[in-house]
């Protein structure tokens, strides 16, 4: 495996979170939510990262895509560090999707303006007459790359159910053209025959679109199905990491075990 | 989702008959020439301080001008007042409010401190002071009310800014890289929309009513022009015998303001989607 075939790079990430007291703000203790993190993801991959929930999966994603500032530790997004980027720049290559489909999408905005504001400021179209038409077309293409139907661009996001939002939230990010998708949780508030469309969209825009994904979740069975690569998180800190049918198979880690142990079995 | 709320406010009684009222008054307003039975500065000393007549509808002032019309032209200037008070002061409003409850932090900090300066000093007294010192002209009146009314308003949307702020479309469109001011005017200001409706509503009401006031002590819009607050207090000297002066410039104040309370009041039953029965 040769570096430039390496997206992002993460060294030694860490994050902590102080506690206050009393009213001069005394800093008691910290909460280390993200304790000293490394790993990487390739291009074309699809990571995962399992953990219960407080074990800081999220923490790292809202770090990726810039929402939270590291407390220590670097971001290598193609050997270039993220913290010196603008925001307007990372948001081209780094795209997160949310896990609750009805709190990620603007309730007083239509469809298009969603997704369009996104298209514009990937295409810089700048004022011409027609840059209204084409961010309307490229609108239309991406609802249809997502599977909705093209004229929903008119539509609210109230009048379409969890899974059609999660797609429209899936365009939003598509329109940027990133090139790494943090997927925080993407599946988990939706039905089970839901999210397994989801998750094949999911792969086949990774396959269309050359993307890569890191895919948060507590779901194992989402990892196993779909996930080539997983980490295993608890406190903070990365405890197995490995190709998925190793991990599974033979995990090295007490509570990796524990873990895999706790997949409820389907009566099949 | 406009169709749903249109059928909730048709249903809401008390809201048909504040916007009905409010639609009234501002026709009265526009048409004020046409429909005027006279001209509201015209004297007549022979037929001073006359009683309701079929001449004179609602009669005459200590100058033999017709009340009726005079009500009809104060129209105007009360609600002139009213919309550019109450919009001055939103305008501030919004901007605070966006700013201090998006941006958090430093500017949070300095924009609510002087939000509590502000609300610690008693309006009305403060508004009279600086009349005192300016010209009372309409202008003046209608930028000194509207620059005593935003601190309650930047507070509210301060507010609610502060948790639209967490939700998670604020979180996409900042990954997104889109400008600050974009992402508080295109996406936090429509979520905010409705409370400073319904604000902007009752905020008219008020604004007219410290007109009003204001006019009565002599420090609003100056005589001749007419208004109501100072028809009423011209009518001041004569109310034990001809109360007439008083008494419907005083009603007018009374139905506009009380239009304007039921609607706002109305319209966040009809915003509330907990109202949805």
């Amino acid at each position: 495996m040769n570096s430039n075939n390496r997206l992002l790079e993460v060294r030694n990430l860490k994050k902590w979170f102080g506690v206050e007291r009393g009213i001069f703000k005394r800093s008691v203790s910290n909460i280390k939510a993200v304790d000293g993190v490394s790993f990487h993801i390739n291009k074309g991959e699809i990571l995962g990262l399992v953990g219960e929930s407080g074990s800081g999966k999220t923490t790292i994603g809202k770090m990726l895509v810039g929402l939270l500032n590291p407390t220590q530790g670097t971001i290598l997004f193609k050997d270039r560090d993220v913290s010196t980027m603008k925001r307007s720049r990372l948001g081209l290559k780094l795209q997160i999707i949310f896990q609750n489909p009805f709190s990620s999408l603007n309730p007083k905005l239509s469809v298009g303006t969603i997704i369009g504001e996104a298209v514009r400021l990937n295409n810089r179209t700048g004022d011409n007459k027609h840059a209204q038409e084409n961010v309307m077309q490229a609108t239309k293409r991406l609802l249809q790359t997502v599977g909705l139907p093209g004229h929903v661009v008119n539509d609210y996001p109230h009048q379409f159910s969890g899974g059609q939002r999660q797609r429209i939230g899936i365009a939003r990010a598509l329109a940027m053209d990133p090139e790494l998708i943090i997927a925080d949780e993407p599946v988990s508030s939706l039905d089970i025959s839901i999210q397994a469309q989801i998750l094949n969209l999911l792969s086949d825009l990774k396959d269309k679109y050359g993307l890569s994904y890191l895919l948060i979740t507590h779901d194992l069975n989402v990892v196993r199905h779909v996930c080539e690569r997983v980490m295993v998180m608890r406190n903070g800190k990365i405890v197995e990491e490995g190709v998925t049918s190793s991990v599974y198979n033979n995990p090295e880690h007490p509570y990796t075990e524990k873990l895999l142990s706790s997949i409820p079995e389907l009566p099949l | 989702m406009w169709k749903i709320l249109l059928a909730r406010f048709k249903k809401n009684k008390l809201a048909i008959i504040g916007a009905v009222t409010i639609f009234i008054l501002v026709i009265i307003a526009v048409t004020a020439p046409w429909i005027a039975p006279y001209d509201p500065a015209t004297l007549d000393m022979a037929r001073r301080l006359e009683p309701p007549t079929i001449q004179h509808l609602l009669g005459t002032d200590d100058l033999g001008r017709d009340i009726l019309s005079r009500i009809i032209y104060g129209t105007r200037i009360s609600l002139l007042i009213g919309f550019v008070a109450t919009g001055i002061a939103i305008l501030i409003g919004i901007i605070l409010g966006l700013v201090s409850g998006y941006f958090g932090g430093l500017a949070d900090t300095i924009i609510m401190r002087l939000v509590d300066v502000f609300l610690c000093i008693p309006t009305f007294f403060l508004i009279l002071m600086v009349l005192a010192f300016l010209k009372p002209s309409i202008w003046n009146v209608m930028v000194v009310i509207g620059l005593t009314g935003w601190p309650g308003l930047t507070r509210m949307i301060r507010g609610e800014c502060l948790s639209i702020k967490e939700r998670e479309f604020m979180q996409a469109v900042k990954v997104m890289g889109l400008s600050n001011i974009r992402i508080m005017f295109v996406h936090l200001l429509p979520n905010v929309m409705v409370p400073i409706l319904v604000s902007a509503t009752i905020g008219i009401g008020g604004a007219i009513l410290t007109e009003s006031a204001l006019s009565f002590l002599g420090l609003g819009v100056q005589p001749p022009t007419p208004t109501w607050g100072n028809i009423l207090a011209s009518g001041k000297p004569y109310l034990s015998f001809a109360c007439w002066v008083s008494l419907f410039p005083g009603l007018a104040i009374l139905v506009t303001v009380l239009a304007y309370n039921l609607l706002g009041e109305s319209l966040r039953d009809v915003f509330d989607p907990r109202m949805n029965e």
